[in-house]
Protein backbone atom coordinates (compact mmCIF):
# COMPACT_ATOMS: atom_id res chain seq x y z
CA UNK A 1 0.00 0.00 0.00
CA UNK A 2 2.72 2.70 1.29
CA UNK A 3 5.00 1.43 -2.08
CA UNK A 4 1.73 1.84 -4.22
CA UNK A 5 1.16 5.47 -2.71
CA UNK A 6 5.00 6.44 -3.62
CA UNK A 7 4.93 5.07 -6.81
CA UNK A 8 1.66 6.99 -7.48
CA UNK A 9 3.31 10.07 -6.03
CA UNK A 10 6.36 10.26 -8.20
CA UNK A 11 4.03 9.15 -11.33
CA UNK A 12 1.89 12.28 -10.90
CA UNK A 13 5.05 14.58 -9.81
CA UNK A 14 6.52 13.24 -13.06
CA UNK A 15 3.48 13.77 -15.37
CA UNK A 16 0.87 15.84 -13.86
CA UNK A 17 2.92 18.77 -13.04
CA UNK A 18 1.44 21.80 -15.34
CA UNK A 19 3.52 24.32 -16.85
CA UNK A 20 3.20 27.97 -16.78
CA UNK A 21 3.66 29.60 -19.73
CA UNK A 22 8.23 30.29 -20.29
CA UNK A 23 7.45 34.67 -19.56
CA UNK A 24 5.52 33.61 -16.41
CA UNK A 25 8.05 34.29 -14.17
CA UNK A 26 9.95 37.28 -16.13
CA UNK A 27 6.34 38.96 -16.38
CA UNK A 28 5.71 38.08 -12.29
CA UNK A 29 8.40 39.50 -11.16
CA UNK A 30 7.83 42.94 -13.58
CA UNK A 31 4.63 43.31 -12.06
CA UNK A 32 6.65 42.68 -7.87
CA UNK A 33 9.28 44.92 -9.39
CA UNK A 34 7.02 47.88 -10.68
CA UNK A 35 5.00 47.60 -7.06
CA UNK A 36 8.61 47.58 -5.08
CA UNK A 37 9.29 50.70 -6.93
CA UNK A 38 5.70 52.20 -5.75
CA UNK A 39 5.58 51.51 -2.82
CA UNK A 40 9.38 52.91 -2.17
CA UNK A 41 8.05 56.57 -4.12
CA UNK A 42 4.60 56.71 -2.02
CA UNK A 43 6.41 55.84 1.44
CA UNK A 44 9.63 58.84 0.50
CA UNK A 45 6.56 60.63 -0.21
CA UNK A 46 5.22 60.45 3.14
CA UNK A 47 8.36 60.77 4.46
CA UNK A 48 8.58 63.93 2.72
CA UNK A 49 5.37 65.12 3.63
CA UNK A 50 5.67 64.32 7.42
CA UNK A 51 8.93 66.08 7.35
CA UNK A 52 7.77 69.61 5.95
CA UNK A 53 4.25 69.27 8.54
CA UNK A 54 6.84 69.51 10.84
CA UNK A 55 9.20 71.69 9.98
CA UNK A 56 6.38 74.27 9.70
CA UNK A 57 5.10 73.27 12.51
CA UNK A 58 8.11 74.34 14.31
CA UNK A 59 8.80 77.48 12.45
CA UNK A 60 5.24 78.34 13.38
CA UNK A 61 5.39 78.06 17.27
CA UNK A 62 9.27 79.97 16.66
CA UNK A 63 7.38 82.87 15.36
CA UNK A 64 4.30 83.11 17.57
CA UNK A 65 6.61 82.82 20.56
CA UNK A 66 9.10 85.71 19.04
CA UNK A 67 5.70 88.01 18.94
CA UNK A 68 4.76 87.05 22.40
CA UNK A 69 8.26 87.46 23.90
CA UNK A 70 8.11 91.01 22.21
CA UNK A 71 4.61 92.12 22.44
CA UNK A 72 4.17 91.31 26.35
CA UNK A 73 5.01 93.40 28.76
CA UNK A 74 6.51 91.98 31.90
CA UNK A 75 3.10 93.61 33.82
CA UNK A 76 1.04 91.63 31.83
CA UNK A 77 1.89 88.08 33.37
CA UNK A 78 -0.45 86.75 36.37
CA UNK A 79 2.64 86.28 38.02
CA UNK A 80 5.67 87.79 38.82
CA UNK A 81 8.35 85.04 38.63
CA UNK A 82 11.76 85.66 41.03
CA UNK A 83 12.71 82.42 41.89
CA UNK A 84 16.01 81.34 42.59
CA UNK A 85 17.21 78.15 41.74
CA UNK A 86 19.02 76.10 44.22
CA UNK A 87 22.72 75.13 43.48
CA UNK A 88 22.07 71.53 43.38
CA UNK A 89 19.50 72.25 40.43
CA UNK A 90 21.22 74.78 38.95
CA UNK A 91 24.13 72.41 38.60
CA UNK A 92 21.70 69.50 36.95
CA UNK A 93 20.42 72.41 33.94
CA UNK A 94 24.14 72.85 33.51
CA UNK A 95 24.61 69.24 33.07
CA UNK A 96 21.35 68.85 31.35
CA UNK A 97 23.10 71.78 28.88
CA UNK A 98 25.84 70.14 28.08
CA UNK A 99 24.93 66.62 27.66
CA UNK A 100 21.55 67.03 25.60
CA UNK A 101 23.15 68.62 22.74
CA UNK A 102 26.43 66.14 22.84
CA UNK A 103 23.92 63.41 22.60
CA UNK A 104 22.09 64.50 19.74
CA UNK A 105 25.14 65.76 18.10
CA UNK A 106 26.67 61.93 18.39
CA UNK A 107 23.11 60.90 17.38
CA UNK A 108 23.69 63.15 14.06
CA UNK A 109 27.20 61.65 13.40
CA UNK A 110 26.17 58.18 13.79
CA UNK A 111 23.27 58.71 11.28
CA UNK A 112 25.36 60.15 8.64
CA UNK A 113 28.25 57.31 9.13
CA UNK A 114 25.27 55.13 8.86
CA UNK A 115 24.03 56.48 5.56
CA UNK A 116 27.73 56.33 4.53
CA UNK A 117 28.26 52.62 5.13
CA UNK A 118 24.97 52.14 3.60
CA UNK A 119 25.46 53.70 0.02
CA UNK B 1 16.09 22.39 3.75
CA UNK B 2 13.99 23.40 1.44
CA UNK B 3 11.72 25.56 4.30
CA UNK B 4 15.08 26.78 5.46
CA UNK B 5 16.08 27.96 2.27
CA UNK B 6 12.86 29.59 1.73
CA UNK B 7 12.93 31.40 4.82
CA UNK B 8 16.65 32.49 3.74
CA UNK B 9 15.48 34.20 0.71
CA UNK B 10 12.45 36.03 2.54
CA UNK B 11 14.97 37.49 4.79
CA UNK B 12 16.88 38.58 1.70
CA UNK B 13 13.43 40.01 0.52
CA UNK B 14 12.75 41.69 3.22
CA UNK B 15 16.12 43.45 3.20
CA UNK B 16 15.44 45.05 0.08
CA UNK B 17 16.65 42.26 -2.03
CA UNK B 18 13.49 42.22 -4.86
CA UNK B 19 14.74 40.10 -7.31
CA UNK B 20 15.57 37.51 -4.61
CA UNK B 21 11.97 36.83 -4.82
CA UNK B 22 12.45 35.44 -8.36
CA UNK B 23 13.70 31.98 -6.88
CA UNK B 24 10.11 31.38 -4.68
CA UNK B 25 8.01 32.39 -8.21
CA UNK B 26 10.62 29.76 -9.93
CA UNK B 27 10.38 26.96 -7.24
CA UNK B 28 6.71 27.43 -6.65
CA UNK B 29 4.79 28.31 -10.05
CA UNK B 30 4.43 25.12 -12.03
CA UNK B 31 2.99 23.47 -8.50
CA UNK B 32 0.36 26.56 -7.54
CA UNK B 33 -0.55 26.84 -11.48
CA UNK B 34 -1.41 23.20 -11.43
CA UNK B 35 -3.31 23.31 -8.11
CA UNK B 36 -5.12 26.38 -9.68
CA UNK B 37 -5.74 24.55 -12.36
CA UNK B 38 -7.25 21.83 -10.90
CA UNK B 39 -9.55 23.94 -8.82
CA UNK B 40 -10.53 26.40 -11.82
CA UNK B 41 -9.94 23.88 -14.77
CA UNK B 42 -9.22 27.36 -17.32
CA UNK B 43 -5.41 27.65 -17.84
CA UNK B 44 -5.71 31.45 -18.20
CA UNK B 45 -7.63 32.23 -14.95
CA UNK B 46 -5.41 30.18 -13.28
CA UNK B 47 -2.45 31.81 -14.82
CA UNK B 48 -3.73 35.00 -13.14
CA UNK B 49 -4.27 33.50 -10.21
CA UNK B 50 -1.26 32.53 -9.67
CA UNK B 51 0.23 35.92 -10.63
CA UNK B 52 -2.09 37.49 -7.92
CA UNK B 53 -0.94 35.16 -5.65
CA UNK B 54 2.87 36.00 -5.99
CA UNK B 55 1.96 39.55 -5.73
CA UNK B 56 -0.18 38.80 -2.71
CA UNK B 57 2.69 37.20 -1.03
CA UNK B 58 5.23 39.58 -1.52
CA UNK B 59 3.07 42.29 -0.22
CA UNK B 60 2.41 40.45 2.68
CA UNK B 61 5.83 38.86 2.98
CA UNK B 62 6.66 40.94 6.47
CA UNK B 63 3.70 39.15 7.85
CA UNK B 64 4.78 35.58 7.18
CA UNK B 65 5.77 33.87 10.40
CA UNK B 66 8.84 30.86 10.23
CA UNK B 67 6.06 28.76 12.20
CA UNK B 68 4.42 27.46 9.08
CA UNK B 69 6.26 26.04 5.68
CA UNK B 70 6.21 29.27 3.04
CA UNK B 71 4.83 26.34 0.68
CA UNK B 72 1.53 25.90 2.71
CA UNK B 73 1.52 29.79 3.46
CA UNK B 74 1.34 30.52 -0.05
CA UNK B 75 -0.91 27.38 -1.14
CA UNK B 76 -3.33 28.38 1.21
CA UNK B 77 -3.05 32.44 -0.89
CA UNK B 78 -3.74 30.09 -4.26
CA UNK B 79 -6.69 28.23 -2.62
CA UNK B 80 -8.32 31.36 -1.59
CA UNK B 81 -7.80 33.11 -4.92
CA UNK B 82 -8.72 30.01 -6.63
CA UNK B 83 -12.27 29.37 -4.57
CA UNK B 84 -12.83 33.22 -5.09
CA UNK B 85 -12.29 32.94 -8.91
CA UNK B 86 -14.82 30.26 -8.99
CA UNK B 87 -16.79 32.76 -6.79
CA UNK B 88 -17.03 29.25 -3.78
CA UNK B 89 -16.18 29.99 -0.45
CA UNK B 90 -15.45 26.96 0.99
CA UNK B 91 -15.58 22.78 -0.67
CA UNK B 92 -18.15 22.02 2.38
CA UNK B 93 -18.96 18.88 1.60
CA UNK B 94 -20.46 15.36 3.58
CA UNK B 95 -19.49 12.31 2.82
CA UNK B 96 -22.18 10.04 4.28
CA UNK B 97 -20.64 6.27 4.07
CA UNK B 98 -17.32 5.59 2.78
CA UNK B 99 -17.79 2.99 -0.18
CA UNK B 100 -16.12 -0.35 -0.06
CA UNK B 101 -12.78 1.38 -0.41
CA UNK B 102 -10.71 -1.97 -1.46
CA UNK B 103 -8.00 -0.73 -3.73
CA UNK B 104 -7.76 -1.16 -7.54
CA UNK B 105 -5.86 -3.90 -8.90
CA UNK B 106 -3.90 -1.68 -11.11
CA UNK B 107 0.01 -1.62 -11.34
CA UNK B 108 1.38 1.37 -11.61
CA UNK B 109 4.04 -0.34 -13.52
CA UNK B 110 1.73 -1.79 -16.56
CA UNK B 111 2.23 2.26 -17.76
CA UNK B 112 6.02 1.54 -18.12
CA UNK B 113 5.09 -0.70 -21.85
CA UNK B 114 4.10 3.09 -23.06
CA UNK B 115 6.47 6.03 -24.19
CA UNK B 116 6.51 9.16 -21.80
CA UNK B 117 4.02 11.16 -23.73
CA UNK B 118 1.76 8.89 -23.86
CA UNK B 119 1.92 8.40 -20.08
CA UNK B 120 1.21 11.74 -19.56
CA UNK B 121 -1.42 11.89 -21.70
CA UNK B 122 -3.07 9.02 -19.69
CA UNK B 123 -2.49 10.69 -16.49
CA UNK B 124 -3.90 14.08 -17.12
CA UNK B 125 -6.92 11.99 -18.81
CA UNK B 126 -7.49 10.22 -15.74
CA UNK B 127 -7.15 13.42 -13.31
CA UNK B 128 -9.32 14.98 -15.29
CA UNK B 129 -11.75 12.57 -15.22
CA UNK B 130 -12.26 12.75 -11.17
CA UNK B 131 -14.68 14.31 -9.41
CA UNK B 132 -14.29 18.10 -8.44
CA UNK B 133 -13.51 17.62 -4.69
CA UNK B 134 -10.97 14.22 -5.61
CA UNK B 135 -9.34 15.97 -7.93
CA UNK B 136 -8.10 18.86 -5.85
CA UNK B 137 -7.78 16.63 -2.58
CA UNK B 138 -5.07 13.93 -4.89
CA UNK B 139 -3.54 17.31 -6.42
CA UNK B 140 -2.77 19.05 -2.80
CA UNK B 141 -1.90 15.63 -1.52
CA UNK B 142 0.39 13.90 -3.67
CA UNK B 143 1.69 16.82 -5.73
CA UNK B 144 1.99 20.03 -3.74
CA UNK B 145 2.80 17.76 -0.87
CA UNK B 146 -0.04 18.91 2.25
CA UNK B 147 -1.07 16.87 4.67
CA UNK B 148 -4.27 15.57 5.15
CA UNK B 149 -4.86 18.34 8.43
CA UNK B 150 -3.48 20.86 5.46
CA UNK B 151 -6.19 20.13 3.07
CA UNK B 152 -8.67 20.02 6.06
CA UNK B 153 -7.33 23.97 6.71
CA UNK B 154 -7.59 25.16 3.42
CA UNK B 155 -10.25 23.81 2.33
CA UNK B 156 -12.95 23.43 4.66
CA UNK B 157 -13.36 19.81 3.91
CA UNK B 158 -13.71 17.46 7.08
CA UNK B 159 -10.44 15.53 8.15
CA UNK B 160 -12.48 12.09 7.70
CA UNK B 161 -14.27 13.48 4.41
CA UNK B 162 -10.16 14.36 3.05
CA UNK B 163 -9.11 10.78 3.72
CA UNK B 164 -12.24 8.92 1.98
CA UNK B 165 -11.93 11.54 -0.78
CA UNK B 166 -8.01 10.83 -1.18
CA UNK B 167 -9.13 7.04 -1.30
CA UNK B 168 -11.79 7.21 -3.86
CA UNK B 169 -9.69 9.31 -5.78
CA UNK B 170 -6.98 7.11 -5.66
CA UNK B 171 -9.38 4.24 -6.53
CA UNK B 172 -10.91 6.25 -9.37
CA UNK B 173 -7.59 7.43 -10.60
CA UNK B 174 -6.30 4.05 -11.25
CA UNK B 175 -9.71 2.56 -12.45
CA UNK B 176 -9.64 5.04 -15.06
CA UNK B 177 -5.94 4.40 -16.03
CA UNK B 178 -7.24 0.68 -16.64
CA UNK B 179 -9.81 1.24 -18.70
CA UNK B 180 -7.94 4.26 -20.93
CA UNK B 181 -4.99 1.27 -21.19
CA UNK B 182 -7.33 -1.17 -21.80
CA UNK B 183 -9.14 1.11 -24.75
CA UNK B 184 -5.27 1.75 -26.15
CA UNK B 185 -4.77 -2.04 -26.31
CA UNK B 186 -8.00 -3.05 -27.99
CA UNK B 187 -7.41 0.14 -30.64
CA UNK B 188 -4.22 -1.70 -31.30
CA UNK B 189 -5.18 -4.90 -31.79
Amino acid sequence: MMKQDNQLKELLKKHAVEQTADDFTIKTMQLINSLAINTNTSLSRKDALVKRLLVLLLSLITVVLVVLSTSLKPMQTPVEFSIELPAFLANHLYDFLILFPAFWLLIFINRKYEKRISM
Amino acid sequence: VEASNDYLIIQKVLAGDVNAFTVLVENYKDLAFTLALNIIMNTEDAEEVVQDAFLNAYKSLSKFKNESKFSTWFYRIVVNASLNKRKIKKLHIVIEEPESLSDSAFEISALDNYKTEEQKKFIKLSIAGLNEKERICITMYYLNELSIEEINELTGISFANVKVLLHRGRKNLYTQLQRLLQTEVKNLI
